[in-house]
């Protein structure tokens, strides 16, 4: 159940980002003004033409690309004001990230790869284990799991990418296009899998064309020059 | 130690990015610097402590004096030091202590049992004060004046056994004289008679407690005060041997001796050995110092290399939670992981090499001369050189694509093709 009082996890104020060489040819920045509240319990799909800045909106959102302009705070802290360290903790516990391009370790297995932001965590190693077999297993990748990341199909990579993300039980979802590669079937097995997420008191922020994604949305949003603008949902 | 579970990516393992042949190969150039550094240094300092304590009969903290004698042709004049020189000598600042040594004044003949046979043998017998011959003393005796009634302490001089060894054994049937086959052995001295001065002599019992390449070529000698009790006349001390305080000095108090009309003719030719096994130190340090620093440069590009190739690896780290700190630190401890095995097969290969090289020298050379002394086995310091010189230019190797792999833009890096 979505929190009856929900808090911010996500303030994105007045944050435009270019990048450094385009803006000084003299090009117009990306992202313009850009403002967006992500709270509890809350499902947001943004959708807009390539190269419109979803992508980059996401890097902005997870700490992994500074804003020109604008401040980002992520549970009620900016940024701005955050060492590494303490970013780097924040995506590694509270924040979970599905790559457009899942973005596998090929030489580890699947499960390491799910495993990996344990790695750099304090978190219980056993307990990390059987959670993400249990993830595994319920994105239907039982029997892949000790096989190498670099010998499983498109769909299975991503499923494997958002087993990672949801590895920590995370409270912001970042997912850039998570149903990307994946057929009708595991598409919906996926979207309910975050759908349980988000209300379990997670907020989710998605990046997508897929209008399945859209429909499960709370909230949809759409890239015009640089800024958003509220859709209707599919 | 979740802390540092990060660092078990680095593990070698099938279908590493970082192989272990790579690691192997990698390795090669820093082993040899090891290699090279220990072997060279394992070497030179057990041949230079061989050249002074077996040829020259010195060791670096002493310094042998004599008389300095008037020549006429074959005639040499004045060899005896006498009281006044060794109370002048103790006074030098950087001499610590001065032990003196003298010819047995009187008469005397050794009577011993040599391999079952009889020895009669007119003897130079020598007189030293115990400090001097002391770092020869085998375990378990003494070499003090043990009192009237009781077999007197002597040390054999090494030339003696050398003499025997190659000059009598290899051409009869005797056997080879050991170190450890004469200590504790006993041969009789008769004071006061020999085949040129027969008289009235006192027999007394010795019992050999060491082999010594510190009293010269002469004859065995005894503690000086049992000397002194049982000689009729008065020693004639000629030679002392000055225990330094700090062996650097030894040059300063050379030029104090000669001021004060005595010689070390030793020193000279022992501070040319000195001067000679700086230089090749320097040189076993320096050559291995400049293979290491090349491998470490070579290791660094390596390493610059699969940072680039890594980059999106690289950038998933960051973005699922790895820190910068932690980044560096798994570049580093892949650079330490190449040391590491550096380490093991230098100092291993430098060991196996060198007591493989030591036995086969010691084959060509005499046993008695290297009695005591190993061949090509490294000090310890020599092998703590070496491992801190390999992790010093491993890490400094290490750092920069270490920093260059924590500092990458991992968004900016997801937007390059994979």
């Amino acid at each position: 159940m979505a929190d009856s009082n929900p808090t911010a996890f996500l303030e994105v104020e007045n944050v435009a980002w270019g990048a450094p060489r385009a803006l000084k040819a003299g090009d117009p920045p990306i992202l313009k003004d850009l403002s967006l509240e992500v709270v509890s319990g809350r499902w947001i799909a943004i959708t807009g033409p390539s190269g419109s800045g979803k992508t980059t909106l996401l890097s902005i959102c997870a700490g992994l690309l500074r804003p020109t302009e604008g401040q980002v705070s992520l549970f009620g802290e900016k940024l701005s004001g955050l060492t590494d360290p303490e970013i780097s903790r924040l995506r590694g516990s509270r924040i979970g990230l599905v790559f457009q391009n899942y973005h596998l370790d090929d030489s580890r297995s699947a499960l390491e790869n799910i495993l990996l932001p344990s790695y750099f965590g304090q978190s219980n190693w056993h307990e990390m284990t059987g959670r993400a077999r249990k993830l595994g297993e319920r994105l239907g990748l039982s029997d892949h799991l000790d096989k190498p990341a670099s010998v499983l199909s498109g769909g299975q990579r991503q499923r494997v990418a958002v087993c990672r993300a949801l590895l920590h039980s995370p409270q912001l979802i970042l997912a850039d296009e998570p149903t990307g590669a994946l057929d009708q079937e595991t598409a919906d097995l996926v979207l309910q899998v975050l759908a349980e997420q988000v209300s379990d008191g997670a907020s989710l922020l998605t990046v997508t064309h897929d209008s399945a994604v859209l429909s499960h949305a709370d909230l949809c949003l759409a890239f015009d020059n640089g800024q958003l603008r509220e859709v209707a949902s599919p | 130690m979740s802390r540092w579970r990060f660092l078990s990516l680095e593990k070698p393992r099938v279908g590493s990015r970082f192989r272990l042949r790579d690691r192997i190969l990698c390795s090669l150039g820093l082993a040899l610097g090891v290699f090279f550094l220990v072997l060279g240094w394992g070497v030179i300092t057990p041949v230079e402590e061989l050249i002074r304590t077996k040829i020259l009969g010195t060791l670096p903290d002493r310094i042998q004096v004599a008389k300095s004698s008037v020549s006429l042709g074959p005639l040499a004049f004045g060899g005896q030091i006498d009281q006044q020189s060794i109370e002048e000598v103790k006074q030098i600042p950087e001499v610590s202590e001065v032990y003196r040594q003298a010819h047995f004044p009187d008469p005397c003949q050794l009577h011993a049992q040599y391999a079952g046979e009889g020895l009669v043998t007119d003897l130079v017998l020598e007189m030293v004060d115990p400090g001097q011959v002391e770092p020869d003393i085998a375990s378990g005796f003494s070499f003090e004046d043990p009192g009237p009634g009781q077999p007197i302490p002597a040390v054999v001089p090494r030339a003696i056994l050398d003499l025997v060894n190659s000059g009598i054994s290899v051409n009869t049937s005797l056997p080879q004289l050991t170190e450890k086959a004469i200590l504790g052995k006993g041969f009789d001295l008769y004071v006061g008679t020999s085949s040129f001065r027969r008289g009235a002599y006192t027999k007394v019992r010795c019992t050999i407690v060491g082999v010594s390449d510190q009293i010269g070529a002469g004859g065995p000698a005894i503690p000086y005060e049992a000397g002194m009790r049982l000689a009729k006349e008065p020693p004639i001390i000629h030679s002392l041997v000055l225990q330094l305080t700090d062996p650097a000095q030894a040059q300063v108090v050379s030029r104090r001796i000669d001021s004060m009309g005595l010689r070390a003719p030793k020193q000279e030719l022992a501070s040319r050995v000195t001067s000679v096994a700086a230089i090749l130190k320097l040189f076993a340090a320096l050559l291995p110092l400049a293979v290491l620093s090349v491998t470490s440069i070579a290791l660094g590009a390596v390493l610059e290399l699969q940072v680039s190739k890594e980059r999106q690896i690289i950038a998933l780290y960051r973005a699922v939670g790895a820190t910068q700190q932690q980044v560096t630190y798994l570049y580093l401890a892949r650079a330490f992981s190449v040391a590491l095995i550096s380490i093991l097969v230098g100092v291993g290969g430098a060991m196996i090499g060198g007591h493989t090289l030591a036995y086969a020298l010691e084959q060509k050379i005499p046993a008695d001369l290297l009695q005591g002394q190993s061949l090509f086995a490294p000090p310890l310091y020599s092998i703590v050189l070496a491992v801190v010189f390999c992790l010093t230019l491993t890490a400094l190797a290490g750092w920069y694509p270490a920093r260059t792999a924590a500092r990458l833009e991992p968004a900016q890096v997801f937007r390059e093709p994979a």
